[in-house]
């Protein structure tokens, strides 16, 4: 897929995609130094990742070990402070703020720990909300989402808002919703970490067996083994350096 | 611990920055609120001072405690009908009537500002509660921090009256200007204007308070907004259509034994009514043309403003209610300007001609007042959802969503709602007038006036939209962190 990742310094937070780079690559920044954007500390250091067509990565690692910033740094949200991204041949640190904007609307899907759907779209319009905002129409876009409802054993659900949901059933629709575009990687933040063990074990399943019926990669970072297990391959993340776990 | 104490752990160093930005927007609402108010109250006692014959309010509603002296002179004035004091009495009662037309949006807006006061604390208040915090300390709290920002609202607002004074000064009503001391309401009424918002925001916001249920687990919302239904419609196009009726044969009137007087009461008596009735109608006008709306709508946009709409009617028509209502009095006022302006090409300095046009210049700017009021609470409602809704924005930006979409389904969210009660508010001010002045209705100058008010609401509303888009443009939305 050629997706890769080689950042030397990356800091948390507080980069606005496209508006300001976290520092200049050329900056003579100490490691740990603050930003002159800010108080931010270097979450990232020396980081080398590369990902698969279709692979699935469980990131792991202690709180405030750098695992958020890196999904954003990978996803094009944040640009590394020294280092580059580069997915299928283009520099995501060197694209505009809107061509970046066009690629994760397009290539990335995004999965939260609360699901974080708009509390006032019945379930099939947050699902088609991705679609429209790539240009389909609203009933091209519903009758898709119908048809990942369907397939996510949430037909019913249709016309319930995020409100009138479960947790389970509310993650579910994330899901359909970040690969209802097709996306080639599908990033997770947390996606089981507000769901009980055996909710959170069915949840993984569904977005393992879609990911994969779709052809896409899947990120997802994680705290439990139980949800690292159901990736192909786990990395851990310790102070902002990345570890390879083998199994 | 004493809800005192509880208030100043609140108000440390650490606030999340969302409440520090709603109390910012909560003060300049209640500001807004205070100096029109005040503005508008000092016209009024503007003219009281003109219609008193010692300049007192005391000896306008009471001869015997006039200065000495002062009377005769003044009943001698107002029997002369060339004399502007003739109609003295007239321009207080119009400006009182004014000052009414204003009470709609102006509540509108001290209440805006006392439910953001009272309704962005969610996680703050949830976690005092799983600490140990009781309901009542809660609530006592949060009552304490709206009137707090009234307070301070209003102090800040009392400046802005004085402000604006010198502009004030510069209208003519009555052929001469206003002087300071006619605009000039007291200290013990700025006093009790400042007491009053407080007292207000406190109510609203214990009102606001009684919706929600603060557990330890969250807070959420007791009742699930129910849309409103077609019997206000029904109810409202009755009274139009009577009103409609007794405009056009006014003389049906007289055939009930009833005077002149009487008649004038019943005609301004229906104007008021179908004026009240429009604030129960507007939520429903919204509610139908959002659910026309969301069944297909052409994009992203457009789906997330109407379903916004929808998940809380009455919200978007607090919104626009102001400049539905500031149309309506457009709609009535423009007539009285053109009336005024026509017949003063034949005498300008004829009483009777000046206080047409008076009513005129005297509506301009009770639309102008509504149409700021309307524009601010519309703005600062804006904002706070902005604020309020920081999570699905982050999620939206972070799936991908740009900036312009966001802006435009905000912009979507106040322009459809009041794109409608526009049309149905001018609508009906014209219809009710329609009887009574069809002859200048057509007439350009009235219809440049009609046209200039709503041009007015339209702009200020805009400005609104784009105060709330710069403060979702000053969110900082990916500067997230899940736990590291």
């Amino acid at each position: 897929m050629d997706y890769t990742a080689t950042m030397f310094k990356t800091q948390a937070g507080r980069a606005v995609a496209g508006t300001v780079s976290a520092a200049n690559p050329n900056s003579p920044n100490l490691p740990n130094s603050p930003s002159p954007f800010g108080l931010h500390t270097l979450a990232l250091n020396h980081v080398n990742f590369v990902l698969g067509e279709g692979e699935t990565i469980a990131v792991m690692g202690p709180s405030g070990s750098g695992k958020s910033t890196l999904l954003h740094a990978l996803a094009g949200i944040i640009r590394p402070t020294c280092g580059t991204v580069t997915f299928r041949g283009a520099d995501l640190g060197t694209m505009s703020d809107a061509d970046r904007t066009k690629l994760r609307r397009s290539t990335f899907g995004f999965v939260f720990q609360s699901g974080h759907l708009l509390p006032e779209l019945p379930a099939v319009e947050n699902i088609a909300l991705p679609m429209m905002l790539n240009g389909a129409p609203y009933r091209a876009a519903t009758d898709a989402a119908m048809l990942w409802l369907e397939r996510m054993g949430l037909k019913a659900l249709a016309t319930h808002r995020p409100g009138e949901m479960s947790g389970g059933q509310m993650q579910r629709i994330a899901i359909a919703r970040a690969l209802a575009v097709r996306p080639a990687v599908v990033f997770a933040d947390e996606p089981t970490g507000a769901l009980d063990q055996s909710t959170g074990r069915e949840v993984m399943g569904i977005l393992m067996a879609a990911a994969r019926d779709n052809g896409a990669a899947v990120i997802v970072v994680t705290h439990d083994p139980n949800v690292a297990d159901f990736c192909s391959r786990t990395v851990t993340m310790q102070d902002g350096q990345l570890g390879e776990v083998t199994r | 611990m004493s809800t005192f104490a509880l208030w100043r752990l609140f108000h440390r160093h650490g606030r999340s920055s969302s409440t520090g930005h709603t109390s910012v927007l909560a003060i300049i609402a209640f500001a807004a609120a205070t100096a029109i108010f005040l503005t508008v109250f000092g016209g009024v006692h503007g003219f009281m001072w003109r219609a008193s014959a010692d300049h007192t309010i005391g000896c306008m509603f009471n001869e015997t405690v006039c200065a000495p002296g002062t009377l005769a002179a003044w009943q001698h004035r107002v029997a002369n009908p060339t004399d502007p004091a003739s109609y003295a009495a007239g321009y207080v009662m119009l400006a009182g009537f004014a000052c009414m037309l204003l009470v709609v949006p102006f509540v509108a807006l001290a209440g805006s500002a006392a439910r953001l006061a009272a309704s962005r604390r969610d996680a703050r208040l949830a976690t005092l509660r799983l600490v140990g915090a009781t309901t009542s300390q809660v609530v006592r709290l949060t009552a304490f921090d709206a009137a707090g920002q009234a307070l301070a609202g209003s102090l800040i607002g009392t400046l802005g009256y004085c402000a604006l004074m010198p502009l004030i000064m510069l209208l003519r009503f009555q052929n001469q200007r206003f002087t300071f001391e006619q605009l000039w309401v007291g200290a013990p009424a700025l006093v009790a204007t400042v007491v009053g918002v407080a007292v207000l925001a406190l109510v609203s916001s214990l009102i606001t308070l009684r919706r929600v249920a603060i557990t330890p687990l969250g807070v959420t919302n007791r009742v699930a907004g129910s849309l409103p239904s077609a019997w206000r419609a029904a109810i409202f196009v009755l009274v139009m259509f009577a009103a409609v009726i007794v405009f056009k044969n006014p003389a049906m009137l007289a055939g009930f034994g009833m005077g002149e007087t009487m008649i004038y009461a019943v005609v301004i008596g229906f104007v008021l009514l179908c004026f009240a009735l429009f604030n129960l109608l507007g939520s429903w006008v919204v509610t139908a043309r959002a659910k026309s709306k969301a069944r297909h709508p052409k994009d992203a946009a457009t789906m997330i403003a109407m379903r916004r709409i929808l998940d809380n009617p009455k919200r978007a028509w607090r919104n626009v209610s102001g400049i539905a209502l500031a149309v309506f009095i457009a709609g009535i006022t423009s007539i009285c300007g053109f009336l005024g302006s026509a017949s003063a090409a034949d005498s300008s300095n004829d009483p009777a001609t000046l206080f047409l046009r008076d009513i005129g210049t005297g509506g301009l700017l009770t639309l102008i007042f509504a149409a700021v009021l309307a524009a601010v609470s519309s703005g600062v409602m804006q904002a706070g959802s902005v604020y309020d809704q920081v999570n699905e924005y982050r999620m939206l930006v972070l799936e991908g969503t740009d900036a312009k979409t966001l802006n435009r389904a905000r912009f979507l969210e106040v322009l459809t709602p009041l794109n409608i009660v526009v049309i149905v508010a001018g609508g009906c001010s014209m219809l009710l007038m329609a009887p009574l002045f069809a002859a200048s209705m057509t007439k350009p100058a009235t219809l440049l006036s009609f046209f200039g008010g709503l041009a007015l609401c339209y702009a200020l509303v805009a400005i609104g939209a784009f105060a709330s888009n710069r403060v979702a443009a000053s969110l900082n939305l990916t500067d997230y962190r899940a736990d590291d």
